[in-house]
């Protein structure tokens, strides 16, 4: 008879108080807070990564635990309240992320997008291929399924009597086109400098 | 001695040619370093074009296309003037068409269509590049973030003006519609000007008049249970003033009494406002007889209100004669003896009285009058401003020759405080009651009662 050994190590390091991987990310002077804005878009690209992989959020708190985030994110909690400084959330916090937590964001955003980068390409040239034919975008089966998670995540957590999100609601060519252009983010988060140009873009116009 | 370097993506491949000045450090077991860079081409996998240039081509290519892709990621356009005239990318027709446009060496201008895949292939290259510290270490990802300036806002101006500019233009299209349209001149009704204390009195009991469904009209089928549920008057005095004030409006009214051949008979429902609220034929008389009399004008739809009130009603027998002769008794009879209501007994105050009415009426009793020989004696009743209130006939001459006296005329109910504005026939001001005769020959002698 064998005793089934522990899987688990025995003792964890201690995280670090500060993740040394956020210096990878540039420090921009004079911010210590982000703006709604930027919340939003952080939440926004989250949402399509869980339209893209089922069971996302579980990645991103591996992901999170991987890159010794913990200090920042521990659990689904955490993460759940992170998001919801998306001001167009049902549940609005009106909380701010500062700038560990934005940047820990981006770092998992960039990272689970270069795990998908092969369905991340595979998506947007079905959508450039059904466009230039002027076919529905459900002709192809895997975008379909994605911009039908991408509507479904949306109406469910988003407040309709946000005029933006009602402008959204209203037309799903609408809504698909938001997700279309996320996609393409997630996609420019794939590359070499991926974090840190999504990092810097998050900036454009709040300097 | 030559360093190549090659980038490659799925649809860009970037290739470097150049050297190392210092070649001491060449000889190591590490990449050699590429310090000055000669020529630099740039491929698509799509088209015939390919970019090449120096070093020049090639900062202005990181540059102009870094900072786009930057615009791409945010949606806000950076200004591509750091990346200089000889790079520059625009966005194409459609969302995921982006146009590069390089200058040749020769002073050419090269343009390329890319898509978005195209695009992030070639931004990843350039990312290589320059996160590669073996491979021209002075190059570098020089991101920025623009400031507010640049910043769009969500709505376009014109677009943001818009709900403004409707409104104002519904406003004016409005306005000038409405100048078109005349005053309309404010009639008010008279009877609404009845004594105001009696009016708050009465604002106070009933239910709200601005609620509408209180004034709604109500259905056949709630006008039945209305009737049927309904309490009935018993006090004769009352009946004795519904009756009264009823045949003088039905008598009033009933101009064409010529055209009946046979005699019409009505039961009628009223309450104690002097409301006919429904009326149904008997004896004999046809369902359609109703329209030569002047019962369907008198007739008054009951609100939802008579119906929250609960109102008493009391049933009359109508008959129209054929010989132009109105009767009207109440359906259950009187249980008693109506007596009048609010009498002034004040001794002095009823000789006043009576000396007022005594010149009202000489002034108007024609001397040229004829009664035929009879004495028409009347009941009237004085309000302390000496106005005639109520009036009835006592024998069958006056009855007759009513309207050749002056009383109808002379009658002001409101002054008496009757009237469906009052919401009760019974008066509400005090009355003397007298007892008057007129006489041939322009003579009228009173008696108080």
């Amino acid at each position: 008879m064998s005793q089934s050994a522990s899987l688990s190590p025995d003792y964890r390091l201690p995280p670090r108080p500060k993740p040394l991987i956020l210096d990878t990310l540039p420090d921009v002077p004079n911010l210590e807070t982000c703006s709604p804005r930027m919340q939003q878009r952080l939440d926004l690209l989250l949402l399509a990564l869980e339209a893209l992989e089922l069971g996302g959020s579980e990645y991103m708190l591996s992901t999170a635990q991987d890159l010794e985030l913990q200090s920042l994110i521990d659990n689904r909690v955490t993460l759940w309240r992170l998001r919801c400084t998306n001001p167009w959330r049902r549940s609005y916090t009106r909380n701010t992320l500062n700038i560990p937590q934005a940047k820990a964001l981006v770092i998992i955003i960039s990272y689970r997008a270069r795990q998908l980068t092969m369905l991340i390409r595979q998506l947007l040239g079905a959508h450039q291929d059904i466009q230039a034919k002027g076919l529905p975008v459900d002709q192809h089966f895997r975008l379909s399924e994605y911009l039908d998670r991408f509507r479904t995540h949306f109406r469910s957590r988003m407040n309709p009597r946000r005029a933006k999100v009602a402008q959204y609601l209203e037309a799903e060519d609408h809504l698909n086109q938001l997700a279309i252009a996320l996609l393409t983010q997630l996609l420019f988060c794939t590359g070499a400098a991926g974090g840190q140009r999504l990092w810097v873009s998050l900036f454009d116009g709040e300097v | 001695m030559n360093i190549k370097r090659q980038y490659n993506l799925p649809n860009v491949r970037l290739e470097l040619e150049g050297f190392n000045p210092n070649a001491t450090d060449s000889g190591g077991n590490a990449r050699p370093l590429m310090a000055i860079v000669t020529n630099v081409e740039c491929h698509f996998n799509n088209g015939e074009h390919f970019l090449s240039g120096g070093r020049d081509f090639l900062e202005g290519l990181v540059q102009g296309v870094s900072a786009y892709v930057q615009g791409v990621l945010s949606g806000i356009d950076h200004p591509n003037s750091t990346g200089g005239a000889l790079v520059k990318l625009v966005a194409g027709s459609g969302a995921d068409r982006h146009l590069l446009s390089a200058q040749t060496p020769a002073g050419e201008t090269v343009e390329v269509e890319l898509n978005t895949l195209e695009l992030f292939d070639l931004v990843d290259a350039i990312d290589q590049l320059c996160t590669d510290n073996r491979t021209l270490p002075d190059i570098d990802l020089n991101l920025n973030p623009v400031s507010r300036r640049y910043r769009v806002a969500d709505v376009p101006q014109h677009q943001r003006a818009m709900p403004m500019v409707t409104g104002l233009g519904t406003l004016a299209i409005a306005a000038a519609l409405l100048f078109l349209i005349p005053v309309p001149q404010v009639e008010e009704p008279q009877d609404l000007r009845g004594d105001p204390t009696v009016q708050r009195e009465e604002d106070d009991e009933s239910p709200d008049l601005d609620d509408p469904s209180a004034m709604a009209t109500i259905s056949a089928a709630e006008l039945e249970t209305l009737l049927t549920e309904a309490e009935l008057i018993t006090d004769p005095t009352e009946i004795n003033f519904i009756q009264r004030y009823l045949f003088r409006e039905i008598s009033n009214a009933w101009e064409d009494r010529s055209g009946i051949t046979q005699d019409l008979a009505f039961r009628i429902s009223a309450t104690i406002d002097g409301s006919i609220i429904a009326y149904r034929a008997i004896e004999n008389t046809p369902e359609t007889a109703d329209d030569r009399t002047p019962l369907p004008d008198l007739k008054f739809a009951p609100t939802q209100m008579a119906i929250a009130n609960r109102e008493a009603i009391t049933d009359f027998k109508v008959v129209f004669t054929r010989n132009g002769v109105l009767q009207m008794n109440p359906w259950q009879g009187y249980r008693g003896r109506p007596e009048f209501t609010n009498v002034i007994d004040d001794p002095d105050r009823l000789a006043a009285l009576q000396d007022q009415l005594q010149t009202t009426l000489e002034a108007a009793w024609d001397e040229e009058s004829n009664t035929f020989g009879n004495d028409l004696i009347f009941r009237v009743a004085v309000t302390e401003t000496g106005e005639i209130g109520d009036y009835e006939a006592q024998n069958n001459a006056g009855f007759q020759l009513e309207r050749s006296t002056p009383l109808p005329e002379l009658l002001n109910l409101r002054a008496a405080g009757i009237g469906r504005s009052f919401g009760t026939v019974i008066p509400s001001e005090p009355l003397a009651q007298f007892r008057v005769l007129f006489k041939s020959g322009g003579i009228v002698e009173i008696t108080p009662l």
